[in-house]
């Protein structure tokens, strides 16, 4: 197979499918909303985009490899409980087309500190998810030998006097993942950048919840001889604070924040960049630089995508159009481009945004909304089924 | 040429081109080029991120690509040509190969273009020219998932057969050369010589014996493979290389790519010394196949080793009397008939699956052998005594030649069968045997089931047969029996699968669909014999002994289904068997409907007193409704009537079914007295309802404790008559098992009382 970065238009939201030459799917966060799977609905139907793109497994449920939960926002987990089956395998519904999670990849530390925000509780989907992550963290705790669909891993958690069960699915901070599901995976290397480790004190650990905590992974996949092939790097909804405690921290190793494609943190947010309110100083609100330079490691020609509503002109935020130029001048400097999801191929495309991935970096698959679109215009050209099956 | 000539189709078809944005930047104007209308499209191909700085992709493809459409005589019907730029790189995989006077065309799919045209338009074309760039362009032709490009190599007039998984199975981690005699045919074509080779599995030496041993249509094919790089590693060519090579010096080159070299050179010039002895009036055609380990699987294989084989014309005494100017011819290596490929080309696994035997080569049996065959696992003996005649031209699944001798069509079916299975692959034994003889000399099984078989499919439809069969429920040498047979016009077909050990046996299969009738009305009607009526029940149901009136088309509505179901155990490991599967035609004529039952394991009685050679059986059907009464009455005698069926010639008494005791029967602790009233009545209608299949076979009751037949019970078999000259038992069902008492016919021919 190819391997593949997707976004799934998912407006303000992330959804991003993770593809690798070793053929693992690894989708990090998900936000299929109500009407996503309603033909007539006004979403792209990205829970059909979604299933499209995975494999059944041999008792015919579909799977992915590994979910990751940047946060339990509901812009994050939206669906879940409607899509992806939550409990132990055994109760998998019959002939379901329920999403199978083989392993979950979230944050106890990122979730301890959502819950610490009383004025955002958690929905429906990130309750359950949070109840099915820590049923499977609890398997592993009890040193249980857990299997597909009970498996769970910690990221962040990393805490020398767990149990060695528990330890042994905790990666800390610039820890490396490279099994999904309990199996190698010699084309993917998953590197823990965040969530920060617990802050000094009580204010500090209030300031990084405030900042939207999230798991952030540098993924770098593999393509031909190539084992950095193309480093997606993606951190949930992360802001200011967060960018830069990570540039203070790498700033003498900023390979570790280097990307070919950049997932915008919180929908190409302003906060991301900068902590001052530009609704209050206008167009004297600076970017913060180390959050800058944190968000700024693009290698030769990188992408940066903002998972988001189209960007406007506007004062909203997200997406905030100031960022969107912030990012522009980034990509600009590396020879890249900035792109954002729903405006890509225009904004009446279903289309989600596909980067394969080569040995000499990503390629963004062009043509295929406009075609798609063709396809089902009317007096256009339309399609039949192949005799026999013919595979071509 | 202005626009206005070009056809609607034309026109229409570059609006659309046009309208493929962003992937199509820009559609040049239409014109004609020796008459042919084409247009320039310029193709927006992404280039990896890192490379886009520098406009230029891998392979030196570029951002922005032109590509040719010609709209060729046949368009519409056909797509358009899609050529490339003339100075595109050609040593990319997945470029058709061709002249360098010509374009380079791009080979876009795996298959036919058209059908991809008619299935998805023309946009659907162009988004595999924008694909196929976009590849081309990140180094990605080739994807690991679907395999390796193989060099292509078919536009050859020379052909190659071979037994492809056996030449690369020679390749060892070393480097080494295999020698091959190959047989080749050599004809004029257009002034020059073509050959036809086929590689055999014979392998060969260079010396002198092994050239003397060659005849005029034999040469010898060279597999000559690399060994390990300087790491010690196998060594794996992972670069691509076009198909280039003319001559020999370009052969020499391209073993040195993969490593090759030594052992071609070292074989050419022990073959240039021994060709020295030998005189030859025309060329010899030599093969030299390069078996290259690649990264990963090939297109369409499993295997990763890609044989790249090359053809040249050698001589005697004079061996390269061209020297290293000899031209030299690429060829395809194409796949002869093996069990590999068949099943490769069935979707099966490659695993052997279990041995079997055909019991029966006429219409349906050679229907079931050959789609087997035909699947990579035939059987491994077929047995039939009959012969071919006209008449099977009709339904069977050989077909005469059309040479006017064959008209008569007289060869042994299994023989016939036997050689057809041969021509797909591997052996095939036949025998033409009197299948009823097993029953009477059991050493016969020994040569006709081949040892380690694991079932045998008897599609004979013989009642003989089968009463042979059923009376071989004790022999070890008969692997369990899958019966197939058709009924009522071919409009149900029933697969009886004995369980392991012959438990339940043919006989108790057949036995309970018989009883099946009472509760399935539309099996009981259409076993009635409909358009035959009466006379066709009377001589047995089956299509073989009395053949039944069907077409081929009608056979193979339900021969491929058993056929799949054949499949379904030859492949499944260990044997489960014990089902009886029904098919049927729906009332439209035209669906058919299957259904599957498992049967549960039969009770073989223990005969207390004089047996006279028989054996009773009671069906699992029977014995559940017999634990469900004793459950019922734990703690007084109860009892009933049995019905079933008699097979005189295996001496088997098959308990089918039970019908309840009538209601004047008495029971106590001590004894159960079986009543009579209705008792006549329900077993009339027992007997009508199963078309005559099934009859009253005696009485059963219970024990309280484990012990056999009483001296009253005795009594009640001495007392037994029956309305039929038949033996009866007398069961008794103790809380463990069954013992019985057999009342002979002769016995029953007292006529004392009534059933």
């Amino acid at each position: 197979m190819t391997a593949k970065v997707t976004f799934f238009r998912v407006d303000n939201g992330d959804m991003t499918l993770v593809e690798t030459n070793g053929g693992h799917r690894i989708l990090v966060d998900t936000n299929i909303r109500d009407d996503a799977d309603d033909p007539d609905g006004k979403h792209p139907d990205v829970a059909a985009q979604l299933r499209k793109r995975l494999k059944r497994d041999n008792q015919g449920r579909y799977y992915v490899d590994a979910f990751v939960l940047s946060h339990p926002d509901q812009d994050h987990c939206n669906g879940l409980c409607d899509h992806f089956h939550l409990g132990p395998p055994a109760d998998f519904p019959k002939n379901s087309d329920k999403i199978l999670i083989r392993e979950m990849w979230s944050s106890e530390r990122v979730i301890s500190r959502a819950e610490r925000l009383k004025d955002r509780p958690l929905c429906n989907d990130a309750k359950a998810f949070v109840k099915e992550y820590r049923r499977r963290i609890d398997l592993a705790r009890a040193g249980k030998s857990v299997g597909t669909g009970d498996r769970a891993l910690r990221i962040g958690d990393l805490d020398q006097t767990d149990s060695a069960s528990l330890r042994a699915v905790s990666f800390g901070v610039d820890d490396v993942i490279k099994t999904v599901n309990g199996e190698e995976d010699s084309w993917l290397e998953c590197r823990v950048r965040g969530p920060l480790q617990k802050g000094a004190n009580e204010a500090e650990e209030d300031l990084i919840a405030k900042n939207r905590s999230s798991v952030i992974l540098q993924i770098a996949l593999a393509a031909g001889h190539n084992t950095e092939a193309v480093v997606f790097l993606t951190g949930g909804d992360a802001e200011v604070e967060i960018w830069k405690r990570l540039w203070q921290r790498h700033k003498a190793t900023p390979t570790k924040l280097e990307y070919d494609i950049l997932q915008t943190p919180h929908h190409c947010s302003w906060h991301s960049l900068s902590a001052d309110s530009i609704g209050d100083l206008g167009d004297k609100a600076k970017v913060d630089p180390d959050a800058r330079s944190a968000l700024g490691q693009a290698r030769k020609g990188a992408f940066i995508v903002a998972s988001s509503k189209p960007i406007k002109d506007d004062d909203d935020d997200p997406p905030s159009h100031r960022a969107k130029k912030e990012y522009e001048g980034l990509a600009e400097s590396a020879g890249g481009a900035f792109l954002c999801v729903t405006e890509h191929n225009g904004e009446k495309s279903e289309e989600p945004v596909e980067f394969e991935v080569a040995t000499s970096g990503a390629v963004l698959v062009k043509g295929t909304a406009a075609i798609a679109g063709l396809l089902t215009s009317p007096g256009a050209v339309g399609r039949q089924p192949l005799g026999h099956g013919k595979k071509t | 040429m202005t626009s206005g000539v070009f056809s609607p189709a034309v026109q229409e078809a570059v609006r659309i081109i046009t309208a493929c944005e962003p992937l199509v930047r820009r559609v040049g104007e239409l014109r004609a080029a020796n008459g042919a209308p084409l247009c320039e499209v310029e193709f927006d191909v992404s280039l990896p991120s890192r490379l886009q700085s520098r406009g230029v992709g891998e392979h030196s493809v570029r951002a922005f690509e032109t590509v040719t459409f010609y709209f060729g005589p046949t368009f519409p019907f056909k797509p358009p040509f899609v050529l490339l730029r003339d100075d595109f790189n050609r040593a990319l995989a997945h470029i058709q190969p061709g002249s360098a006077a010509h374009p380079p065309q791009p080979c876009l799919v795996d298959g036919d273009l058209a059908e991809v045209y008619h299935s998805e338009g023309l946009v659907g074309v162009v988004q595999q020219v924008g694909d196929w760039l976009r590849h081309a362009a990140s180094g990605s032709l080739i994807d690991p998932a679907q395999g390796w490009e193989p060099v292509r190599r078919d536009s050859s007039v020379h052909r190659l057969v071979a037994d492809i998984d056996e030449l690369r199975s020679l390749v060892t981690r070393g480097s080494g050369i295999a020698i091959r005699r190959m047989r080749f045919g050599r004809l004029q074509l257009e002034g020059q010589r073509v050959y036809q080779c086929a590689v055999t599995s014979d392998a060969m030496r260079l010396d002198k014996d092994s050239l003397n041993s060659l005849d005029a249509r034999e040469s010898l094919a060279l597999i000559i493979w690399a060994g390990k790089d300087a790491r010690g590693d196998e060594l794996i060519v992972d670069r691509y290389l076009p198909e280039t090579v003319t001559s020999l010096s370009d052969l020499r080159a391209r073993a040195a790519d993969y490593k090759c070299d030594a052992p071609l050179k070292d074989s050419l010039r022990r073959l240039a010394e021994l060709m020295k002895g030998f005189t030859a009036s025309m060329p010899l055609p030599l093969v030299v196949v390069f078996a290259v380990r690649r990264p990963f699987h090939l297109i369409g294989s499993d295997s990763r080793i890609e044989l790249c084989p090359y053809l040249m014309e050698v001589g005697a005494p004079a061996f390269l009397p061209g020297g290293d100017g000899t031209l030299v011819h690429s060829i395809a290596p194409e796949d002869v008939i093996t069990h590999t490929l068949l099943k490769r080309m069935s979707g099966l696994a490659q695993e052997e699956g279990s041995k079997w035997v055909q019991f029966g080569a006429g219409s349906l049996g050679s229907k079931v052998a050959l789609h087997l065959a035909r699947a990579g696992c035939p059987p491994a003996s077929v047995v039939d005594r009959g012969w071919l005649a006209p008449r099977n031209a009709a339904r069977h699944a050989l077909i005469s030649s059309g040479d006017v001798f064959e008209l008569y069509w007289r060869q042994g079916k299994a023989e016939a069968l036997a050689n057809a299975i041969v021509g797909l692959g591997g052996g095939c034994e036949a025998h033409s045997v009197d299948l009823a003889a097993i029953a009477v000399d059991r050493k016969l099984i020994r040569k006709i089931v081949p040892k380690g078989a694991t079932f045998v499919v008897n599609s004979t439809a013989s009642l003989t047969v089968r009463a042979a069969l059923e009376a071989c429920f004790d022999a070890e040498a008969l692997p369990p029996v899958v019966e197939t047979v058709l009924f009522a016009a071919a409009s149900h077909a029933v697969m009886s699968i004995e369980g392991p050990d012959h438990n339940p046996s043919c006989g108790d299969l057949i036995t309970d669909l018989y009883a099946e009738m009472v509760v399935d009305a539309a099996l009981a009607g259409a076993m009635a014999g409909d358009a035959d009526g009466v006379a066709r029940v009377e001589i047995g149901q089956g299509c073989g002994s009395f053949t039944m009136t069907a077409s081929d088309a009608q056979i193979s509505r339900f021969a491929a289904p058993m056929a799949h179901v054949v499949m379904e155990i030859q492949q499944q490991e260990p044997f489960r068997g014990a089902e009886i599967l029904l098919g049927r035609v729906d009332d439209d004529g035209i669906s058919a409907r299957w259904s599957r039952r498992t049967i549960g394991s039969t009770h073989r009685v223990q005969i207390v007193g004089e047996a006279f050679g028989w054996h009773v059986r009671v069906l699992d059907r029977a014995h559940q409704q017999i634990v469900a009464a004793t459950t019922e009455w734990p703690n007084v005698e109860t009892g009933g009537i049995l019905v079933g069926r008699v097979a005189h010639a295996a001496r088997i008494i098959y308990v089918a079914d039970v019908l309840p005791a009538p209601p004047d029967s008495t029971r106590t602790a001590d004894e159960f007295v079986l009543g009579k009233v209705g008792a006549e009545k329900a077993i009339a209608t027992y007997h009508a309802t199963t078309n005559q299949t099934l009859y009253c076979v005696g009485t059963w009751h219970s024990h309280l404790s484990v012990s056999g037949p009483s001296a009253q019970d005795r009594g009640v078999a001495e007392a037994i008559s029956l309305s039929r000259l038949i033996p009866a038992v007398v069961l008794v069902r103790t809380p463990h098992d069954y013992r019985g008492l057999i009342a002979t016919a002769k016995r029953a021919d007292r006529r004392l009382g009534a059933s």
